[in-house]
């Protein structure tokens, strides 16, 4: 059932039409019952609350109604059911719970959407969502703009058509949040990134599993993440850890660890002049133009591409090199790597350049590329041993690129990065 | 008939016997006699009437006492609509003018803005206004409306289509918005918003009465903080000759009336109106951009995650999108590596996404389903004047 926990202790307060209109709403819903999917995908979108109308309330109208008046506290909860939504969801309440049945069971399905540009929208804080499908939106699934204490969990965003350009952006999308969890969660075949969080600080995301989207999962010019335990398989690049410019936010300080990183081999789909349309498909780990990444014990195997690369912006964006403001930091530094595990990979690299790497004397004995890729541009041409990336993987070796000067000094030198750096402090939440 | 903004228990049996009354009876109260009235948040009426503040008349849509018609220089476009703008302050209010740093004014309590959108029927398909929310099989035939101005009298009914009455009513707590929807001889509380598909110069499309949090998606001008603003009410905008053409200037005689102090008028210089002929093409097109983009697009706003700020007070050309780089655009960048590239409007991602009717490309991504093809025009024409290359 979709039951609006605070709509009867307050419905004293509605003047008695809508007194009238909310029975009547309750009894349709109660009718509802196992053929909830069918009622909602009979009907139109019409709003209950018009003028004493008479039109039946389907989940859509009636869970519309429970969003555009809640209240804080309210629990929204989501019947099981496949539920066809014509429009955006849009919560602008903070301390609102939504609760479905289950990540398979209550899905909210916006294959006919005729509006929007998300499937659920809230700009609220203190807000948790949990066990509930968002599936086949136009635009994003479920976009988190600007709040504080976001918890996801059990929450799955898919296109059910499989990766293709015209699905939507990003599935799970905190954007300017702080302490935000995802947990438990799904995302299939988003065209940017499964689960993207942008411009936020103390961030945890953790056992997720995410496959078939460009980027699974992508920590974007945010300060303080934890990215743990998750399962990052069959998509173009696997965890992404970026910085683009012209944010006024800087990027650092985020944890890659105990992930299952694999076969993230599928065919980049993203769109054109997007910053993810630049990753090559099969990369397990990527550290773009950010700072402070650790990466440890992890379980990479069989990204093609590389299982970790590691670019400045120079190389990120192979459609052009693009312009930036000065102050922003195109270099990764402070890069830390240990304890990971490598199972084959490099085999099939999706850059020219990088393949004709593998065909150079360079790489002539290894005959593919090594388990970690980096394209070697450091600040002002200083040597590269003072990049601070620090490798400690036992048997790791890492290529330097050299694409500053189209690979032409290309090493496989690894000796100068077996350092350490200071390990950075878990996200408290 | 008048309710109180007082919402304690004592008040609510009567507060509902009276809006039961007020259902029963109808548009009995509805009166060119009657002032508008106030509600509180939660008790906004069914019907528009019984607001007191607009309600039809014949083929009039009349206003109540001491309501009055403004226009703005640059209106935001709206699939074609026309629009009916009416302000309405409490009797001896007056307007002052915000005195931190942004532009437009501090309201009295009570004051109610709204905003009537309508269309001119095409020829020969004068099919009436639904009076039922049933999808019809024939979707009303419409076309581009967006050139109306208001004489500043009552609006003419007459082979016009009204489909939505937009209010914005400020309580202590501040703006609340909401919108009504028209349907035969009344406009209806439509909280959750609803979709009118219409015909417009025979295409199809969906024309979008927004949900109450779909308008803070535009009115929360400041994402931070939430709170609710008038976006278009700003001297910039205001100055231009009173809708009732007598030679006034608009904030003359809105002094004259006694909203504005002599004081108070600001000295802001006026954006240049959409039909103005001697503007230049970047003074049109950023102020176009101000009323289309920047209720988002500003660094505070709720579209500030992609660095991109179109409001008129910035100066930053990478900021406005000059050989910016997408943030998360997604697929709205429509391949193309920038938001302007000068001399190239047809590789910025700023043209595609206004020309784009697409949900996932489409801007603004809120009551837009249809190409401003002439909006489009001038900002490819801006943007083709400029000089300079994205390296």
């Amino acid at each position: 059932m979709l039951t609006l926990h605070r709509w009867f202790p307050a419905a004293r307060k509605l003047t008695l039409s809508r007194w009238l209109l909310l029975a009547c709403t309750s009894l349709a819903l109660s009718a509802c019952g196992d053929n909830a999917s069918d009622n909602a995908s009979k009907g139109t979108d019409t709003a209950s609350s018009n003028g004493g109308s008479t039109v039946a309330a389907t989940v859509e109208s009636t869970l519309r109604l429970a969003l555009e008046t809640a209240k804080p506290g309210d629990v929204i909860t989501i019947p099981a059911g496949t539920h066809a939504m014509s429009r955006s969801l849009i919560l602008n309440t903070d301390g609102v719970t939504i609760r479905g049945a289950g990540m398979d069971q209550s899905i909210l399905s916006f294959t006919n959407q005729v509006d929007g540009a998300e499937g659920l929208l809230v700009n609220a804080s203190d807000f948790l969502i949990e066990d509930v499908a968002v599936e086949d939106t136009q635009g994003d699934a479920l976009k988190i703009n600007e709040g504080k204490n976001i918890t996801i969990r059990r929450v799955r965003t898919e296109w059910t058509g499989g990766p293709s350009v015209d699905n939507g952006a990003y599935g799970i999308y905190p954007v300017q949040t702080e302490n935000t969890l995802i947990e438990h969660s799904v995302a299939i075949a988003a065209s940017d990134a499964g689960i993207y969080v942008g411009q936020s600080r103390n961030i945890v995301v953790r056992n997720n599993r995410v496959a078939f989207n460009v980027a699974g999962i992508e920590i974007e010019n945010s300060v303080g993440a934890d990215v743990y335990e998750n399962v990052a398989e069959d998509n173009t690049g696997g965890i992404l850890v970026f910085n683009m410019p012209g944010i006024p936010m800087a990027g650092h300080s985020t944890r890659v660890y105990k992930n299952q990183i694999n076969n993230n081999n599928t065919k980049n789909f993203g769109a054109p002049g997007t910053a993810v349309s630049g990753v090559p498909a099969g990369s397990g780990i990527v550290i773009n133009s950010n700072d402070k990444v650790e990466i440890f014990a992890n379980a990479l195997s069989n990204n093609n591409t590389a299982n970790i690369l590691i670019s400045s912006y120079y190389t990120a964006n192979y459609a052009g090199q693009r312009e930036f403001a000065e102050q922003f930091d195109p270099f990764p530094e402070g890069i830390y790597l240990y304890d990971n595990e490598y199972t084959g990979g490099g085999t099939a690299p999706d850059r020219p350049e990088l393949a004709a790497l593998v065909a150079s004397p360079v790489l002539a004995e290894l005959g593919r590329l090594p388990d970690v890729v980096w394209d070697g541009f450091v600040r002002d041409n200083a040597a590269p041993s003072t990049a601070n990336i620090c490798i400690r993987d036992s048997g790791a070796v890492m290529l330097n690129a050299d694409f500053g000067n189209e690979g032409a000094t290309a090493t496989l030198n690894t000796d100068p990065h077996r350092c350490d750096l200071p390990k950075l402090a878990a996200v408290q939440l | 008939m008048k309710i109180t903004g007082s919402s304690g228990p004592a008040h609510l049996l009567l507060t509902a016997s009276l809006a039961l009354l007020a259902l029963l009876l109808g548009s009995c109260f509805g009166g060119a006699s009657s002032s508008p009235g106030f509600y509180a948040p939660n008790q906004y009426p069914e019907r528009l009437s019984q607001w007191n503040l607009l309600y039809k008349q014949g083929d009039s849509l009349a206003l109540g006492n001491n309501v009055h018609v403004y226009d703005i220089n640059m209106p935001l476009f709206s699939d074609y609509a026309g629009k009916f703008r009416t302000l309405w302050l409490p009797p001896n209010t007056v307007l002052t003018p915000r005195t931190d740093g942004q532009r437009g004014f501090n309201y009295p309590v009570g004051a109610i803005i709204s905003k009537t959108f309508f269309y001119q029927q095409a020829s020969g398909a004068r099919v009436a206004t639904p009076t039922t929310l049933a999808p019809s099989a024939e979707k009303p035939r419409v076309v581009k409306t967006s050139t109306y101005r208001s004489d500043g009298g009552a609006l003419n009914l007459a082979g016009h289509l009204p489909i939505e009455t937009r209010l914005m009513v400020n309580h202590e707590d501040g703006w609340h918005a909401v919108s009504y929807q028209w349907r035969g001889d009344e406009a209806y509380l439509a909280i959750t918003g609803a979709i009118v598909p219409l015909s417009l110069q025979d295409e199809e499309f969906s024309y979008l009465i927004p949900s109450r949090n779909q308008c803070a998606g535009c009115h929360a001008t400041n994402h931070t903080t939430g709170k609710l603003l008038p976006i278009g009410l700003h001297q910039a905008q205001l100055q231009r000759v009173s809708p009732e053409n007598t030679g006034l200037a608009q904030l003359k005689t809105w002094e004259q009336r006694g909203w504005l102090a002599a004081t108070a008028k600001a000295n802001q210089q006026a954006m240049p109106s959409w039909e103005q002929t001697d503007a230049t093409t970047q003074d049109l097109a950023r102020a176009y951009l101000d009323s289309n983009c920047g209720h988002c697009h500003n660094p505070n706003g709720p579209a500030d995650t992609s660095a991109l700020d179109l409001s008129h007070a910035n100066q930053n050309l990478e900021s406005l999108g000059v050989c910016k780089p997408p943030i998360a655009a997604g697929r709205g960048s429509g391949g193309h590596l920038y938001g302007i590239v000068p001399g190239a409007p047809d590789a910025s991602i700023l043209v595609y996404r206004l020309a784009s009717t697409s949900l996932r490309s489409r801007m603004p991504e809120v009551g837009r389903s249809l190409e401003h093809t002439e909006g489009v025009a001038l900002v490819s024409d801006w943007i083709a004047s400029m000089s300079g290359e994205c390296r």
